[in-house]
């Protein structure tokens, strides 16, 4: 007890001693109020999944008029409201089959014309893509974003990350070729595939109020070009036997636009798409 | 009480001892006056005004989002408050890394200071006496740029809020948006900043007016 009051002394004591030397440099008088805020960011996360199966491609031993489908499904897993997903071609790791003596193919017509380059090869290959995600009352279920589009195309087309995949008269013809194989030119954002709901009131994007996932399925087809053969009767899509390419697409979600919240606490408008505020 | 009682009663001798001394010395006639002298201090009372919609806490943000709130300062005190000083400090943030930045572009990419994440915020205060003034938030906490330190805007000889009046004042903070990404990526770096939060902690401070020379105050005047 003695102990804590002469604490207490001393520490009055000090108070005086600091108010002295303040009030030697200040008139001394003054009044702090305080206010707090706090201010917190959500996020913005979108997992892709698998629809009845994997969602990337790994197929070997392909040939002409071979065909496969892959379905992929976005889900928001963030506490925001994604506006869109852009898909594009980012990169494609081409290697390229030259049959040396020995090897299958050495004697056939198409050795003499193996050595081809991504783009013919990306060229045998026709992409479609349909969105395919079901949700509340949507009328234009399944909708088409792609019809019959060249892989190589769609390749030269892309916004890629590391730059345009080919020369720029080629790069405008095929992002012609892009929009006319779109059925909804508003697919086109920055020379990317918006492969997410549009226009579709409450539901577009991927909201989480209400909850949506949007599903897409992406088939890739191999060419069966019989037109084309060389002397001996062969075909000259021969050529691309033993090829592969390795492709990489991202997909990009976006955020909504910012705006104006005057209230408080946590925003549940922004789980919602914009017109469903 | 009995160290109380002791007291008095040593008061009490004392005061007729010097009585006695008194009456020995003096006769009768005396007459007495006196002079009644009042210094009352007043009262240097600022207060955030009831209708302030100031104090908040929002949360999921996302960039481009903003917040227009109003902050009122009453002076509620007798005395006039020359300049009102405000200091900003900010706490209760974690940093967090939602996209696994560091793993999916670089390490450390998803990497951030709380200075960092203040930065991302804009404030922008206009009103009261004519203020405008806008920083990021790590400015105002460390008072560096153009943020808003005395928000009165007058100087040490002028009357920044009469007793009675009131400032008021737009606070506007945006979460800015930057499409800035990372090298060969498409993750902006502002992902990096997704999901934490901060506690701003304004301290409004009011100082008084200069001490001044009242010998001529008329009598009962304040």
């Amino acid at each position: 007890m003695a102990m804590k009051k002469k604490l207490a002394m001393s520490g009055i004591a000090g108070a005086m001693g600091l108010s002295l030397i303040a009030g030697g440099t200040w008139a001394a008088f003054n009044d702090v109020e305080a206010a707090t805020n706090s201010f917190q960011a959500g996020t913005l996360k979108m997992d892709l999944s698998e629809v009845d199966g994997p969602y990337t491609f790994n197929i070997t031993d392909l040939k002409p008029g071979d065909h496969m489908t892959r379905k992929i499904q976005f889900d928001n897993t963030g506490s925001l409201a994604i506006k869109d997903v852009l898909m594009t071609i980012e990169d494609v790791q081409f290697e390229d089959y030259v049959p040396e003596k020995g090897e299958p193919g050495f004697n056939d017509a198409w050795a003499e014309e193996a050595e081809t380059d991504v783009l013919d090869y990306l060229d045998q290959f026709t992409v479609d893509l349909i969105r395919v995600g079901l949700e509340g009352n949507d009328s234009n279920y399944p909708t088409n974003v792609l019809l019959e589009a060249s892989l190589k195309d769609l390749y030269l087309a892309s916004d890629s990350l590391y730059g345009q995949p080919g020369n720029s008269t080629d790069v405008s013809a095929a992002r012609q070729a892009i929009l006319s194989a779109a059925p909804d030119n508003s697919r086109l954002v920055d020379d990317r595939l918006r492969v997410s709901t549009i226009a579709n009131e409450g539901w577009e994007g991927i909201p989480l109020d209400p909850s949506d996932e949007d599903q897409v399925k992406i088939t890739v087809s191999f060419n069966d070009d019989v037109e084309d053969t060389y002397e001996d009767g062969t075909y000259k899509q021969n050529k691309f036997q033993g090829d592969s390419a390795d492709i990489t697409v991202s997909f990009e979600a976006r955020q909504w636009d910012g705006q104006e919240y005057d209230g408080d606490g946590y925003i549940d408008e922004n789980e919602r798409t914009d017109t469903n505020r | 009480m009995g160290f109380k009682s002791k007291l008095g009663v040593g008061v009490m001798s004392g005061v007729l001892g010097l009585s006695l001394i008194g009456g020995g010395t003096y006769a009768a006639f005396n007459d007495v006056e006196e002079v009644s002298n009042t210094f009352a201090a007043g009262t240097l009372d600022l207060e955030v005004g009831e209708d302030s919609t100031f104090e908040f806490d929002i949360s999921n943000l996302k960039p481009g989002d903003y917040v227009e709130k109003e902050l009122i300062l009453d002076n509620n005190g007798s005395l006039d408050i020359n300049q009102i000083f405000t200091s900003v400090s900010a706490d209760e943030w974690e940093d967090k890394d939602v996209l696994d930045l560091n793993s999916e572009v670089s390490a450390g990419a998803g990497d951030n200071e709380l200075i960092d994440f203040l930065s991302q915020f804009q404030l922008t205060v206009s009103g009261g006496n004519g203020l405008s003034a806008t920083a990021t938030l790590d400015q105002a906490v460390n008072h560096t740029g153009n943020s808003p330190f005395d928000i009165t805007t007058t100087d040490d000889g002028e009357i920044g809020l009469a007793t009675g009046d009131s400032l008021s004042y737009d606070v506007k903070i945006k979460f800015v948006e930057d499409n800035t990404t990372f090298t060969d990526s498409r993750y902006h770096v502002q992902n990096k900043y997704q999901g934490e939060g901060a506690t701003l902690n304004f301290d409004f401070e009011a100082t008084q007016m200069p001490g001044e020379d009242r010998s001529n105050d008329e009598v009962g005047e304040e």
